[in-house]
């Protein structure tokens, strides 16, 4: 055993979570004996079951110990299977402190420890600890072997003033304001006003005699509207919640974020782990000039929660101020505004056709089966189309000796900085009338925390992605001439 | 990215894909017997038949005699000392370069109808991508694996 264990609250914890597990299996079975008459029976068995997960949580707890040395991490656990598990302290490659609300009541913290990788497995986790204790462990591993040597100079370093930024509240109801889902809403609340003329028959109008219907109606359409604001409110207190008092702080090597009204998360990200750097504006955003900035990082999400896998930097701020802003919190980032090369107009039907495809045979389609509607995929042509060249106006490429910018739109604008250094693979696709016309599609591949993450460009200048291929391989020869 | 890498991949391949493709013939030559059987059973119309045969042909055609030939053409591979360089793609061509410094291990394997034409294939794994090098002699595969894996022995500056 070692000499540290997890705050009894650990117990608690476990109990819960067990249960919570549990309960989907269990709740049949007690349905099915009360419809049977059988309660009695059910509350000795709830006693007993609950009675066994205490003393197994309590077991849980007892055989949980672990220790911070001074290369690693030791934890020792299990019940029936003992596992002892070191993480010596350079494979660490965050560590966050999480306070669900629980955590908070009794003021303890969770620690999660991450390694490079997918495999929660190897991650480590210590459910609950007093804050103080978690906040030495933090320091603790991030404190490197051959760094306590100069521990002098570190608390000489304690003088030196951090940059740090704090997301105001008004700010976060902006993002929560201008959110992917608020297009949805803000999309269906536009189409709500500008149709209710027509939801609302004529006839029902002319009809004084059913005023009273058509008051009902109206009050329905206007419950609607008003239920749309609602969710629409709820997704900007929602937001606010979240991501209150975000606050990011760069400290010599590593950047360190903090948020969370109810749960507060801490994310500590060590700079050299950054993979990419991407600016991310939705429609909405861009008309505002607004962006978020959020960054690819290596190594295993813990608890694996998809949400948590996009690690912002900042939830919101000016487009105009991104250059400033990665300057100051990940110079290794910064970029003056990039030249970006713009794909060429021959490209624009590589970006149209399958719009176009899709409404031509949705033309097809609805001429068939319902003539009447045919205007409708003959609009989708024009919208389809329209998207397709304003993809085409989005996408961009610039590169240098260190970094390769990519600009491309899915959906929302995203403009990627990466260091060449740091891409997997670097592809370049092409099919025969690509080659026809001297174009190609960029493929490069980075490391992040799930399996890895593609940023695709279609159809730019060949020689754009031979002239980036070429400061990216070290073999000059294969980006010459013309062969095959 | 002009040039394609040097070497192509052990040309006996075409004909292992073929056995290949030929065993999976029997996804039509199914569709055939199915369209028999629903002519004689349910009475359906003949050219169901005609049309089953058709894709057969088709397949035939495309999967057995057209396909393996214009993917052996395709299928380049060069290794250098710090970097991988690999064309692909049949209708669209993939040129992929693969730093070796982000190689994190090298696989050799082989099926059994790579076996019987003595061919391996060589997969290279980055910690975010997979990348094959397929059908190589069985010689080659290993020595080339080998090398890729001393290579790849680099210390590693953080990732």
């Amino acid at each position: 055993m070692y000499e540290k264990r997890l705050h009894p609250a650990a117990i608690f914890f476990q109990l819960l979570r067990t249960m919570k597990d549990m309960a989907l299996g269990i709740l049949p079975v007690i349905v099915v004996s009360f419809s049977r008459g059988m309660t009695w029976y059910i509350f000795l068995g709830i006693g007993v079951f609950f009675l066994l997960l205490l003393v197994y949580s309590s077991m849980k707890w007892l055989r949980f110990s672990y220790l911070v040395t001074e290369e690693e991490l030791r934890i020792k656990q299990g019940v029936f299977i003992r596992q002892e598990r070191r993480i010596s302290k350079n494979r660490i490659q965050s560590i966050d402190l999480t306070q669900a609300l629980i955590h908070r009541i009794f003021g303890l913290t969770k620690v999660q420890i991450e390694t490079a990788g997918s495999d929660e497995n190897v991650d480590a986790s210590l459910s609950a600890v007093t804050f103080s204790e978690g906040e030495s462990v933090q320091n603790e591993l991030k404190r490197k072997g051959k760094e306590t040597e100069t521990e002098s100079e570190s608390d000489s370093e304690k003088e030196k003033v951090y940059p740090s930024k704090v997301v105001s509240y008004p700010r976060l109801a902006l993002t929560g304001a201008t959110s992917d889902n608020a297009i949805l809403i803000i999309g269906l609340l536009w189409l709500l006003f500008s149709q209710a003329n027509q939801i609302i028959p004529e006839e029902i109008y002319q009809e004084v005699t059913v005023w009273v219907l058509s008051l009902a109606l109206q009050l329905l359409i206007s419950l609607i509207i008003g239920s749309v604001f609602v969710v629409w409110g709820a997704g900007i207190v929602w937001t606010i919640i979240k991501y209150a008092n975000f606050t990011i702080t760069r400290y010599d090597t590593e950047l360190y974020m903090t948020y969370g009204l109810i749960e507060k998360r801490q994310r500590t990200i060590p700079v050299n782990r950054v993979q990419a750097v991407i600016v991310k504006e939705n429609l909405i955003r861009q008309i505002f000039g607004l962006c978020y900035i959020y960054v690819e990082v290596a190594g295993g999400v813990s608890g694996g929660r998809m949400e948590e896998s996009t690690v912002y930097l900042i939830p919101i701020l000016r487009k105009n101020q991104v250059p400033a802003f990665l300057d100051k919190y990940l110079p290794e980032y910064y970029r003056e505004e990039p030249e970006l090369k713009r794909p060429p107009f021959k490209s624009i039907p590589y970006y149209v056709w399958q719009g176009l495809l899709v409404s031509v045979v949705a033309i097809v389609a609805v001429s068939i089966f319902a003539p009447a509607w045919v205007l409708v995929p003959v609009a989708a042509i024009v919208l389809f189309t329209g998207w397709g060249v304003f993809c085409w106006q989005t996408s961009g490429i610039s590169y240098d000796d260190t970094y390769l910018n990519l600009r491309f739109r899915k959906v929302s604008r995203e403009t990627v900085t990466l260091k060449k250094k740091r891409l997997q693979a670097f592809e370049k696709k092409d099919n025969w009338l690509y080659r026809k016309q001297q174009l190609a599609t960029i493929d490069v591949a980075v490391l992040n925390n799930t399996a890895g993450r593609h940023f695709i460009v279609p159809a730019l200048e060949e020689s754009d992605i031979t002239e980036a291929s070429s400061r990216f391989s070290s073999v000059s020869r294969i980006h010459v001439g013309d062969a095959d | 990215m002009r040039q394609s890498p040097a070497h192509h991949i052990e040309r006996s391949a075409i004909s292992a894909w073929r056995w290949t493709a030929i065993i999976f013939l029997f996804i039509p030559l199914i569709l055939i017997a199915g369209s028999i059987a629903s002519y004689i059973y349910w009475s359906w119309p003949g050219w169901v038949i005609a049309l089953a045969v058709v894709l057969f042909l088709i397949d035939l055609l495309l999967s057995v005699y057209l396909i393996p030939v214009l993917r052996w053409r395709r299928w380049r591979y060069e290794v250098f000392e710090q970097e991988i360089y690999i064309q692909r793609g049949i209708l669209i061509r993939r040129r992929t370069i693969i730093p070796m410094l982000r190689v994190q291990h090298v696989d050799t394997k082989q099926g059994p109808i790579l076996k019987r034409f003595s061919l391996a294939t060589v997969t290279v794994s980055t910690a975010a991508t997979t990348h094959e090098i397929p059908a190589l002699s069985d010689s080659e595969a290993s020595a080339l694996r080998d090398r890729i894996s001393q290579l790849a022995r680099v210390d590693e500056d953080d990732v």
